[in-house]
């Protein structure tokens, strides 16, 4: 059981020249064969005309969603030279943008949990430093009704006395575990308004900006993230902070990994 | 995994003495009931989870002769299995007495409905629990399963039972409360042939189940079962043991599961990083495996987070 592994720069190179030598025209044919698909990438990739499917952006999957509040997923763009933020959807979902993953000087993959509300694709769609979109995604057979469902937090009376909570750990190699206690209430379920975290924003030491997370409802609820960040990065320690939508502000250091 | 015919101990033998003449003649794996001991039976269910192919019908029942007809421990999912229990009971054992639910999820509970007429007891956190996911359980049943599940109506257990010594037409039983699969799970202990109804809290050739499951618990239940003194065991799911061998397989998946989970949390995994890489042997081998592993780590991943991540302050 291991780490997903960052293929070695120079691979990764070689592999998208040839990809780009072999190409001649971008293949528009959609593998999930879904509806949506135009819609949602003029909606939230701003429609644009240079973009591919691409199967150097993925997403690891289960591929089936056992719990359709929690499908715990992976993106990873990291074959994909100079990636400038990564976009995802669910095609067939009441709220299909799911987040906005700006990795900055993070590695291009993130693991995440998301909300699925029935069998759909999930899109993962990477716009480089070169203006071209690659999108990647996986097929989620799935029961559904997971943005319907109220938060498992309301089951409690005294929620809110966790809401906010913040467990975090940086490993020697780079990586950041994150969670965040939250309802990620998608305003579906009765008396549940919408309440969910809007940002995640992870910063050096010094505050200066290093990856970003615009997010959404489908997110799950106490959202568990992993990044990948320069080890270096990892051993000083990391400034943390999030945001939800009724004005909570999350500020948090993380120490650096022993 | 084991196939074979369970060697019978000296004290299985003795145990059975008085069964093993009708066994010789009529037992087949093949049969609804397949004997245990003197009027001890067991039906097993299919090692895998929930399908079309085996129309829910994925847990073990024991049945008990008495004098009062039979006792029945746990119901299985849908109303047709329900009715064939039913009909067997009353053909071969003159009647229901009663029926005993060992916890309450769906593929122990659904079969209740061709037995309501007469007491089904479970533990007060049983009923309540089944009560509550009624709807769930029908869903993902309806779901999973299909056709095979039409017109099942599950009835709610309408005698709370604790735990203790329970008598039901001259024979003697000992039920004992114990949790840590789910919230209450109940054993079974056959007093006059040492049989032993374990439920889910024993699992056989068949990866355990945890969407419930306080793993802590758990432990302290089956040191309690290895202390009992049981001439047979029937776990909730997988084939009737003679040897022990249910209670360590269980112990040492368990232990298993729990090691893989926070050492994968403790190196910063995220939860489809644990989950994408398959048990390894003997684990692999399990029924209802590599997908009841994934299941695992989606339901109790996140308790494991919780332990290698501090909370910030």
């Amino acid at each position: 059981m291991t780490r997903i592994p960052t293929p070695a720069a120079g691979l990764a190179g070689t592999a998208s020249a040839t990809a780009a030598a072999t190409t001649a025209r971008a293949d528009h044919s959609d593998p999930f064969d879904s509806g949506m698909w135009d819609f949602h990438r003029a909606e939230h990739l701003g429609d644009p005309t240079d973009w591919r499917f691409d199967p150097d952006v993925r997403l690891i999957s289960p591929g089936e969603a056992d719990d359709a509040r929690h499908l715990p997923l992976m993106l990873d763009a990291t074959r994909v030279e100079g990636v400038e933020r990564i976009v995802v959807t669910a095609d067939y979902s009441p709220f299909p943008w799911v987040m906005t993953f700006t990795p900055g000087r993070a590695v291009a993959r993130l693991g995440f949990g998301m909300k699925i509300d029935q069998g759909t694709a999930v899109r993962v769609s990477a716009l480089g430093t070169d203006g071209t979109w690659r999108i990647g995604g996986a097929f989620i057979r799935a029961a559904g009704g997971g943005c319907g469902v109220p938060a498992k937090a309301h089951e409690r009376p005294d929620w809110q006395s966790t809401l906010g909570q913040t467990r975090a750990r940086l490993w020697p190699d780079g990586r950041l575990r994150l969670r965040i206690t939250h309802p990620m209430d998608t305003g579906l379920a009765d008396g549940a308004p919408q309440f969910f975290l809007t940002e995640i924003a992870v910063a050096d030491l010094d505050g200066a900006p290093f990856a970003d997370l615009e997010i959404g409802v489908p997110l799950e609820e106490d959202p568990s993230l992993a990044l990948d960040l320069p080890p270096e990065m990892a051993r000083a320690g990391v400034r943390v902070t999030a945001r939800d939508n009724m004005g909570l502000v999350i500020d948090h250091l993380v120490p650096g990994a022993a | 995994m084991k196939k074979d015919i369970p060697k019978l101990t000296r004290r299985a033998a003795l145990a059975g003495a008085v069964a093993l003449p009708a066994m010789a003649r009529a037992a087949s794996r093949h049969d609804f009931l397949q004997p245990v001991a003197d009027g001890a039976w067991i039906h097993v269910g299919d090692t895998e989870t929930f399908s079309r192919n085996n129309g829910g019908d994925i847990a073990n029942v024991a049945v008990f002769a008495t004098d009062a007809g039979a006792l029945i421990v746990d119901a299985g999912s849908s109303a047709a299995f329900s009715e064939r229990l039913r009909a067997e009971v009353e053909r071969r054992f003159g009647g229901l007495a009663a029926t005993v639910l060992t916890h309450h999820h769906p593929d122990h509970t659904f079969g209740t409905q061709a037995l309501a007429d007469r007491p089904i007891m479970a533990q007060p956190a049983t009923a309540a629990r089944a009560e509550a996911n009624l709807a769930d359980y029908a869903d993902l049943l309806y779901r999973e399963v299909g056709l095979p599940m039409r017109g099942t109506e599950p009835a709610l257990p309408n005698q709370s039972v604790a735990g203790g010594p329970l008598t039901i037409g001259g024979r003697r039983f000992e039920l004992v409360p114990l949790g840590g699969h789910t919230e209450a799970d109940l054993a079974v202990l056959d007093v006059a042939t040492g049989t032993l109804v374990a439920g889910d809290l024993l699992f056989l050739d068949r990866a355990p189940t945890v969407p419930d499951a306080n793993l802590g618990r758990w432990h302290k239940s089956l040191d309690h079962l290895a202390s009992l003194d049981v001439a047979a065991t029937i776990p909730g799911h997988g084939p009737l043991d003679r040897q022990g061998d249910a209670l360590r397989q269980t112990r040492d998946y368990l232990d298993w599961l729990v090691a893989r989970l926070a050492d994968a949390a403790d190196r910063g995994l995220g939860m489809i990083e644990a989950m994408r890489e398959d048990p390894p042997a003997p684990w692999a081998d399990l029924g209802a495996n590599p997908g009841e592993y994934r299941r695992s780590v989606v339901q109790i991943y996140a308790g494991f987070e919780t332990e290698a991540l501090p909370l910030l302050r």
